[in-house]
């Protein structure tokens, strides 16, 4: 072998036989309109289960001011994280594959790292914002609780919560619990599937030298 | 770019390119398998990616671009994060069995270029690849998006490596 011989490899090299679909294109539409419906049919089911939900808190007897306000801070929270994540998600869609691979690179890495950001303050602040929704919603549902409106109408009864301290602790630490796993596999899958490739991106983006 | 448009210049892509971004997925993989999915992802992305076009550089170029950006984000998608296999020792059947033994020759030389590439770092396999295209250091610079001498001592080294592996087949 000499180093002619690669450039003689070099001729052969253009014959290696490539894949032939005629019927990609036909291939790429359909995946294009199908991923778009998608999309679209997710949004819907979430405006009908946030509705079905609001309609249904409507049709229950008993709902105090306090369940009212604990709801709200749950749905608002859950949609103002669900926000935050898709914003900050990482999508192969958002990235242009059109520039060159080391500004590429960059902006994939700005793109891998602002999505691990999300597991961070955001996800403390919306678990937070959970425990006190629900706490708030169960002043509002155990059986001896007064309401808030019931009590300013009626200074004097004398009347106060009733709600057992042990029931909030354990729905509290529920959530915590429920919270804290789910960082744990987030953690775990950002480890395993995402920091590799963010370390061989830059790996790449460092080799090169930018123009 | 409307739907006509978009469908035209795709179909140019498509025709002119489609046959050197195959041998980039060849180059840059070597598994058979799954040269077919990368390079079906290319063409994906070159499909969703028509509107960025803007014409600042030339089509071809935006393509490379496309394929290489592709296949530096390709082993996510596989969902293992693995290199390709070092120990690969499985030819792919590029030629007809029943072909002569010049072609035969032509065929074995080919598959230990794909192994001897397969066994570079991921960059590395890319530049390759886009060199024995017969780009130009100067295009591959405008792909890649580093200068052109540098294109150059990245190519010098890589084809030294390439040689010192290739060497190891005819000790064989």
């Amino acid at each position: 072998m000499t180093m002619n011989e690669l450039d003689y490899l070099g001729k052969i090299w253009g014959e290696i036989p490539a894949t032939d679909s005629s019927q990609t294109i036909a291939k790429l539409k359909k995946l294009d309109f199908f991923q778009k419906r998608i999309n679209r049919l997710k949004v819907v089911a979430i405006i009908l289960i946030l509705t079905s939900l609001i309609i249904t808190l409507n049709f229950l007897s008993n709902i105090t001011l306090e369940v009212y306000i604990g709801v709200s801070i749950i749905i608002a929270s859950t949609a103002i994280f669900i926000g935050y994540y898709l914003k900050n998600q990482f999508y192969t869609s958002k990235l242009d594959y059109g520039v060159e691979s080391a500004r590429f690179a960059h902006e994939a890495i700005t793109m891998l790292r602002r999505q691990n950001g999300i597991f961070g303050l955001p996800f403390l602040m919306f678990i937070l914002f959970m425990i006190a929704g629900a706490n708030i919603m169960f002043m509002g549902m155990t059986p001896d609780s007064a309401s808030i409106s019931d009590i300013a109408m009626t200074p004097d009864s004398g009347s106060g919560s009733a709600n057992p301290l042990y029931f909030h602790i354990i729905f509290s630490v529920l959530i915590a619990l429920s919270g804290f796993l789910g960082l744990l596999v987030r953690r775990w899958r950002i480890r395993r599937e995402v920091n590799p490739l963010i370390e061989e991106l830059s790996h790449f983006e460092n080799e090169q030298q930018y123009e | 770019m409307n739907k006509q448009q978009q469908e035209k210049l795709f179909l140019e892509v498509y025709t002119d390119y489609r046959l050197r971004i195959y041998r980039i997925c060849y180059g840059y993989i070597y598994e058979k398998e799954q040269v077919d999915d990368l390079f079906q992802e290319i063409m994906l992305n070159i499909w969703n990616s028509m509107e960025k076009f803007k014409g600042d550089s030339s089509i071809g170029t935006w393509a490379y671009r496309v394929a290489v950006n592709t296949a530096l984000l390709y082993n996510r998608k596989t969902k293992q994060y693995k290199k390709v296999s070092r120990e690969a020792t499985e030819y792919n059947t590029l030629t007809d069995v029943s072909c002569p033994d010049d072609h035969k020759l032509k065929e074995t030389r080919l598959n230990q270029l794909g192994l001897s590439i397969s066994k570079l770092e991921k960059q590395d396999r890319l530049i390759i690849s886009l060199i024995l295209e017969g780009l130009t250091y100067d295009q591959v610079s405008e792909i890649v998006g580093i200068k052109a001498n540098y294109v150059g001592v990245k190519v010098t080294r890589i084809k030294k490596q390439l040689y010192e592996t290739l060497k190891k087949y005819d000790n064989e």
